[in-house]
């Protein structure tokens, strides 16, 4: 008995080991997963703006039927990213940056833009933004930007829709 | 048995053992969310670094993409006023007063947070469907075929359990100060199909 002591109290470390191991993985694989099934309608560093979601569109869990999305999977891992939103006058919006943790970093709506249009440069800790744009530094080399735009009853859909598609998203390349 | 056998069992044991308990809590979802509201349930941890492990896997899993606090507070409901299960062979009543926000809506999910197929399309009730300062008001949730004569109302779409979630956009400060405080919709069940 004495000989299985060490080996179980170190499996009930691996125990712990492995409870901490599955809830760090699992928002970077679930992550992955849905930014995998956007880019499958979607590019990488483009802004596309989605339908309004119905039961048989399935990107991510628990979508607003009541909010038009416009979503950019991107990657900095060859230069920052800038991303353009005009305001979107008489309705809610909100362009939201989310990291690979499925953490958001930086988050710009109608309750905290200080001015229009919003100009977002998504780099990495030791990058620069250009001039004319915030910068938003990110710890991961991908993750989403995600634009929301309320939709209070079906007669605005069509302005909302036409003015939610100004937005855009693309790559900086490094120059040099 | 050699003595390294003994470790080539525990360890490896241990760590599954240790995931597929983790994965059980993360599929548990939001229902013990910190904040309770009558029969809603909330945090104000979604998506923010701020979150613990376990709260940012299951809203990975059951909430993707949640904004902040300052920007939306989500409430899920699973059951009635009275604890019991939500499900779509039911019919209920939610009823409720002004939420101090700027726009709130309740929708209808299956279990895994996909929306359910119905003939109606319809998903989700607003605040926009309300009369403007309306200080009551009423939402009927149940099976397609027993649509009200009138009044907003979302379809169960088919017999199985589902969840309602609140969303509630840029709260007022006091609301958002302590989301608990929220005038909580009530969740009566009415009737049930056989």
């Amino acid at each position: 008995m004495r000989r299985w002591a060490l080996p179980v109290m170190l499996g009930l470390l691996a125990v712990v080991a492995g409870w901490f191991f599955v809830l760090w993985a699992s928002p970077f694989l679930l992550m992955r997963a849905a930014t995998d099934r956007v880019a499958m309608v979607s590019s990488v560093n483009r802004m596309t703006a989605a339908p309004l979601a119905t039961a048989e569109r399935r990107a991510v869990v628990r979508p607003s039927p009541d909010l038009f999305y416009s979503i950019c999977p991107y990657d900095i891992s060859k230069g920052a990213v800038l991303v353009d939103v005009p305001g979107i006058a008489d309705a809610y919006w909100s362009v939201a940056v989310y990291d690979a943790r499925t953490d958001v970093v930086v988050v710009r709506s109608v309750r905290n833009a200080v001015s229009l249009p919003v100009r977002l440069a998504l780099i990495p800790p030791d990058g620069d933004a250009p001039a004319g744009y915030e910068p938003v530094v990110v710890d991961y080399a991908t993750g989403l930007v995600l634009l929301r735009v309320l939709l209070p009853e079906p007669g605005q859909s069509a302005r909302l829709d036409a003015e939610r598609r100004r937005a855009t998203c693309r790559l900086l390349p490094v120059t040099g | 048995m050699w003595g390294w056998a003994r470790f080539a069992i525990t360890l490896p044991l241990g760590l599954v053992a240790g995931g597929l308990l983790a994965a059980h809590a993360i599929r548990t979802g939001l229902d013990d969310a910190p904040i309770v509201a009558g029969a809603w349930t909330t945090a104000t941890t979604y998506g923010s670094t701020a979150a613990d492990p376990l709260t940012r896997a299951r809203v990975a899993l059951r909430g993707l993409l949640a904004l902040p606090a300052e920007e939306a507070l989500y409430y899920a409901a699973t059951a009635d006023d009275q604890g019991r299960a939500l499900n779509g062979r039911c019919s209920y009543r939610l009823t409720g007063g002004a939420i101090p926000a700027r726009w709130w809506s309740v929708t209808l999910y299956d279990q895994a947070g996909w929306l359910v197929p119905n003939p109606e399309r319809r998903y989700s009730v607003g605040s926009g469907a309300m009369p403007k300062d309306a200080t009551n008001w009423t939402i009927e949730v149940g099976p397609g075929d027993d649509t009200p004569a009138e009044g907003p109302w979302i379809p169960t779409g088919r017999p199985e359990p589902f969840a309602l979630t609140l969303r509630v956009y840029n709260a007022a400060p006091a609301l958002l100060a302590d989301p608990g405080s929220l005038p909580a919709p009530r969740i009566e069940r009415l009737e049930c199909a056989a």
